[in-house]
């Protein structure tokens, strides 16, 4: 690819009006990441044959997605037009469609929002592409965190064990955990759409107020971090504790409170499996995108996308799993008792 | 203590009584032994009988610690202050059940109902940690057919009779004990769906003097994976052994084929399930091969009813040994948000019997749980509450 349609100066971050010495930081890591460019689509053409990269390779490019994270805010200001995407949990093949489905990036602009692995089998395939995918087009791309990019989580739900089934150690567990830690938590589309991977958190009324937090640690039990990645919406008012044992329960008037203080007219998030793909809630002022398709290879639901258009009008994309052959057989061990 | 010689006592050696062999000099006992062949167990031949009768010795180092053992074992018992038969109205069935009250009258109190072929002392050891470290009361039964409940060839061990004998437990545990804190349901294996069904299909809180269950606590059950464990179930009881010489005997078997991993509450456990038959043998007190007669009845609907049972109004858990199982149902209801789910450490040593292989960590999950129902409540009852 000899053109390159990433222009770093040319978007969002400019807008930040960052200080000197982070103008001089930024230019830095832009610099550093221009000279990998080369290896960058090397890498990005492997694992889009579903080949996974090298322990050394994932280090390097671990290394590269730090410089770049770490100078995102917890409030990633995105602009339009941009197309929002939900749980992806390593269903590669799936993701590969997605972008069909979408276009192909930096073409288009993506906003993904969080749990890239665990569940399905190709987690590893799936976190390096797109890690990759924003190291190499960092103004066109957007990667979020979700309650699911956690060291605690991922030793439960697969990651871990795939990290080890195909690197024979943890090492690119730990690597990938580590930079999990630098993710942005929330986006801010427009100044008008609030992404975030969960929902809202009782001890969070304004924007700003995500602003302040310390965000580059391992996701907390409780706080207002832990909600953000936690919480959901729902049919009762007011606060509720969460049935998922983090997090908390928001009703309509929380949000529309919210969306009122922060002068909003969305909340987009993902965290919950919906059988269209999206889901509208709260009379339309959140709305929950769920991107795996035929969730864990069982669950039978249609996976959707979401863009966004210069003009803010939206449309929804929602397609249904990708045909391949080989497709995992989910088979489990059974225990020979059950008493 | 008298009870513990007279049952250890090997009729097989009549000139030999359990007090002789105590005081032989260790070289007599080692010859002793050497004339006996020692089996720990006895696999049952085709005919259905025990293995060789010649063997049926007990080791003597076994028989020592078993006095030990029963000692633990009634201590243990008695831990539950108040221990009751319940008659289920209009049979002639018993249930044993035992009860802690809690240190309070407002400190939580956990309901729990074991798994098929186990029973109520599977819950001792998280009960007496949930005294001991929080003040929780336990209220714990052994299902027909099982433990000190009633047992006979004929009972109907279908879901459906254990969800009654469930509700009208319960409903006499209320009448007696006027419980005022908050009841959990904690469900083992086969115990796990006798609730999950009960709150689906017979829970009303009218019918309980206004005594609400506020959570579900279901371990180590996933309906998929249960029905299909269930194919070799029967397979697996017929390599059990019908008989142990002593409680020694099948404390190790129990840790030997990995069923247990806790020695601490399998001494205690085991005891429970085992009684004296011929020849001064143990014999399980459930009748295994009478299981899977009705086991079709046990586990189908349960992913979904414990999704939809109660409508959200009873908070539920479910905790899993070593392996994230769910099957569709549960999975579709866990990315909803519908439950809380904890799968425990592939590293640690646990097995199916998670209240006993993790007991700690399973009571931390429970009062975690709890922590949140606490929450639910006080934010139900508070209008525009805000931390």
């Amino acid at each position: 690819m000899d053109l390159d349609t990433d222009v770093p100066m040319e978007d969002a971050v400019e807008d930040v009006q960052p200080t000197n010495t982070e103008s001089q930081n930024l230019s830095k890591k832009h610099a550093v990441a221009e000279s990998s460019y080369g290896q960058l689509d090397q890498w990005i053409e492997k694992l889009s044959q579903c080949e996974p990269l090298s322990e050394a390779d994932v280090k390097k490019l671990c290394d590269l997605a730090i410089d770049i994270l770490q100078c995102e805010e917890n409030v990633q200001p995105v602009q339009v037009p941009v197309t929002i995407c939900g749980d992806v949990h390593g269903q590669f093949h799936d993701l590969m469609e997605l972008f069909k489905i979408g276009g192909p990036c930096p073409d288009t602009n993506y906003l993904f929002m969080g749990d890239y692995v665990d569940r399905g089998y190709y987690s590893v395939e799936t976190v390096s592409y797109l890690v990759c995918m924003k190291v190499r087009y960092p103004n066109r791309i957007t990667i979020l965190r979700g309650n699911h990019e956690s060291r605690q989580i991922t030793q439960v739900y697969g990651f871990y064990d795939e990290c080890l089934r195909k690197y024979g150690s943890a090492t690119v567990w730990k690597l990938f955990t580590d930079l999990f830690d630098y993710f942005p938590i929330t986006a801010l589309v427009d100044n008008k759409i609030f992404c975030l991977h969960g929902g809202l958190s009782p001890m969070i009324e304004t924007i700003d107020q995500v602003r302040e937090l310390n965000r580059i640690q391992e996701v907390p039990h409780e706080g207002p971090m832990c909600d953000l990645l936690w919480s959901d919406p729902d049919d009762r008012g007011g606060w509720g504790i969460s049935p998922r044992g983090a997090g908390f329960t928001f009703g309509q008037d929380i949000s529309e409170q919210f969306n009122h203080t922060n002068d909003l007219s969305l909340i987009a998030r993902a965290h919950q499996l919906v059988m269209e793909g999206y889901s509208w809630s709260h009379q339309e002022s959140v709305v929950t995108i769920f991107s795996a398709p035929n969730y864990c290879y069982r669950c039978g639901n249609q996976a959707a996308i979401m863009e966004v258009d210069e003009n803010h009008q939206r449309q929804f994309l929602q397609y249904d799993p990708s045909v391949r052959p080989g497709e995992p057989t989910v088979t489990r061990k059974t225990p020979d008792y059950f008493l | 203590m008298y009870y513990a010689l007279r049952t250890n006592v090997n009729s097989d050696l009549p000139t030999l009584t359990l007090s002789k062999v105590c005081n032989m000099s260790n070289l007599a006992k080692s010859l002793w032994l050497q004339k006996k062949k020692m089996l720990t167990c006895f696999p049952i031949d085709e005919d259905g009988n025990d293995g060789n009768q010649e063997s049926d010795v007990p080791s003597m180092a076994n028989l020592e610690d078993d006095l030990v053992l029963i000692e633990e074992y009634e201590k243990a018992k008695l831990l539950f202050l108040i221990q009751d038969i319940y008659r289920i109205e209009d049979t002639e069935i018993e249930i044993k059940t035992l009860y802690r009250p809690p240190k309070n009258k407002s400190a939580p109190i956990l309901i729990c109902h074991h798994g098929a072929g186990s029973s109520a002392m599977t819950f001792w050891n998280l009960a007496n940690d949930a005294y001991n470290e929080l003040g929780y009361g336990s209220f714990l039964y052994d299902a027909r057919g099982h433990g000190d409940s009633t047992e006979s060839d004929h009972l109907d061990l279908s879901l459906e009779a254990l969800t009654n004998d469930c509700k009208f437990v319960l409903q006499e545990f209320v009448r007696r004990h006027k419980p005022e804190s908050i009841l959990t349901l904690v469900g083992h294996s086969l115990g796990g769906a006798v609730f999950t069904n009960f709150l689906t299909t017979q829970y009303d809180p009218n019918e309980f003097n206004g005594v609400v269950v506020s959570g579900l606590v279901v371990i180590d059950i996933v309906e998929e994976l249960a029905i299909r464990a269930l194919l070799t179930t029967e397979s697996f009881i017929g390599r059990m052994p019908r008989s142990f010489a002593t409680y020694t005997d099948s404390i190790q078997w129990h840790l030997d084929s990995r069923l247990l991993n806790n020695y601490e509450s399998a001494k205690i456990s085991v005891c429970h399930l085992l009684k004296r038959g011929s020849g001064e043998r143990l014999f399980w007190k459930c009748n295994f091969n009478q299981l899977p007669k009705f086991w079709n009845t046990w586990f189908p609907g349960l992913s979904k009813n414990f999704i939809v049972s109660t409508n959200g109004a009873v908070s539920k858990l479910l905790l899993l040994s070593t392996n994230e199982t769910l099957d569709k149902e549960l999975m579709i209801g866990q990315m909803q948000g519908k439950y809380q789910l904890i799968v425990f450490n592939k590293s640690s040593k646990t097995g199916h019997f998670l209240q006993e292989d993790a007991c700690k960590q399973t009571l931390l999950s429970i009062l975690d749980f709890i922590r949140r129902i606490e929450l639910t409540n006080k934010l139900r009852s508070e209008n525009n509450w805000r931390p």
